[in-house]
Order: structure tokens, then sequence, then C-alpha cells
């Protein structure tokens, strides 16, 4: 996926990994399938760029929410794997919020990637409450006791 | 016991040993440190690195899906799982 995030940099593109990635990217060995992605959800020029930056990689155009929600995580395979962008999601904040308060990480080969703070991610993580993020507020609470968030 | 136990935290794994009356030894293995879980959670904390993990090699192809609630979202992911199963389960990089 480091294809995709050297792509975005390049580019531009206004995005926040987010979910089991961002995980692994704060320190913690942990295994996800997909790339999820947070992106602004109306926000149309940044879709028609991610459309151009990743091409014929995308079967189907990125498209803004509906007015009630719909499309709000829309899914693709690509040839580095399965990526998942989200317009919105439980405990995330506005994107404009996220986005001042974003971190930076480096991939396993240095590539630098854009990442919604340590603490947004907890809050997240609160909010989707499913079994399989039990051990990823275990972790993101260790970090915070230690002044690491 | 014959003897007084002794504890060696040095090797593969922590035990205790000792000898029982008539002379038999005993030899208890005990949990290895790297076991402990909120150990292990501060190491990775406050070392902060991304692990290179693998990944599945076989997943079934699909074309682009679009979602508008998370039921509809995690059945699909659910039927892709099960897919990958029906095919023998995962086959992963290294």
């Amino acid at each position: 996926m480091d294809e995709v995030i050297r792509r975005f940099n390049e580019r531009g593109v206004r995005y926040l990994v987010i979910g089991g990635q961002a995980i692994r990217l704060e320190g913690c060995p942990r295994f996800s399938m997909d790339w999820d992605v947070y992106i602004p959800s109306r926000d149309a020029a940044n879709m028609e760029l991610i459309n151009q930056v990743l091409g014929d990689e995308l079967d189907m155009p990125l498209i803004p929410m509906g007015p009630r929600g719909e499309n709000f995580v829309q899914t693709y395979q690509t040839r580095w794997g399965i990526l998942q962008f989200h317009l919105t999601g439980p405990g995330l904040p506005p994107f404009d919020e996220a986005e001042r308060r974003a971190i930076m990480h480096t991939t396993e080969d240095g590539v630098p990637v854009r990442c919604l703070a340590g603490l947004d991610l907890l809050e997240s993580k609160k909010q989707a409450n499913r079994p399989s993020d039990l051990g990823d507020i275990e972790f993101l609470e260790k970090k915070k006791s230690l002044g690491l968030l | 016991m014959g003897q007084a136990l002794c504890r060696k935290t040095h090797g593969p794994s922590p035990v205790i040993s000792g000898l029982l009356e008539g002379g038999a030894r005993v030899i208890i293995k005990l949990m290895k440190i790297t076991d402990d879980y909120s150990g292990k959670l501060e190491i990775w904390a406050r070392e902060g690195t991304a692990a290179r993990m693998p990944r599945i090699a076989n997943l079934p192809s699909f074309s682009c899906r679009r979602f508008n609630s998370y039921a509809e979202l995690h059945a699909w992911k659910q039927a892709l799982l099960d897919e990958l199963l029906k095919r023998g389960g995962a086959q992963w990089t290294k």
C-alpha cells in the first residue's frame, strides 16, 4: 500500500489512515486485511483527485456521501490490497478537525503516512465498541497512560 | 520436598525444580516473562514502530462495493471470509 500512500502524498490528497492499520502504525503488531482511509465526505474535488490518482485501479469512481448517509463506506480491491474509504464513522471527529490534529507515522518501508491522532483513534474504537476492538483499546490506553498518545 | 525449591529465570522459560523424598526430581515449567500481555503492550507502546504483517494472498476477487449501513458492511465482510474458508482458508504472503 506504500505506492498508494506515496501517490496521495505527492498529489496532496486529503486522507487519514484509521482503523487496524493506524493501530499497527502506532506500534501494535496487529493484522488487518484492509486499509481504512477517512476522507472528507462531500469534498468532490478531493474525490476527483483520488479517482485520478488511482486511475484504473478503481472499477467504479469514488462518489460523495448521499444526504441520508448513503455510500458512507466504499470498498475497492486493488493490486496493493483492499482500500476502504470511510466518509464518516462512529466516534470520528468531523474531517477538518481530525485533519488539524493528524499525526504522521512511517510505514515499515519508511513512507510517511498521515493518520488519525492517537486520542481520536482511541475514541473511535471506543465508540465502535466491537469485540475485535478491545485489544486495540487496551493498547491505546497503555500508550495514553505512558503519555505517548 | 527434600530440598528448597530453586528458581531459574534464564534459558527459554523459567522453571522451578526440586527433589522429592526418595530423590526423584520434579521440574515445573513457568510462564515465560514474554507471556505477560501487559508487559508486551508496554514494550510495543514504547517502541512505537510498525511491524510488517503478512497479507492474504488468495482473497476472492470482488468489484467495488458501496455501503449504506454497518450491517451491510459486516454482512459483506463475513460473506467474503466465508468464501475464503470454502476455498481452504487464507494463504499468507511472507
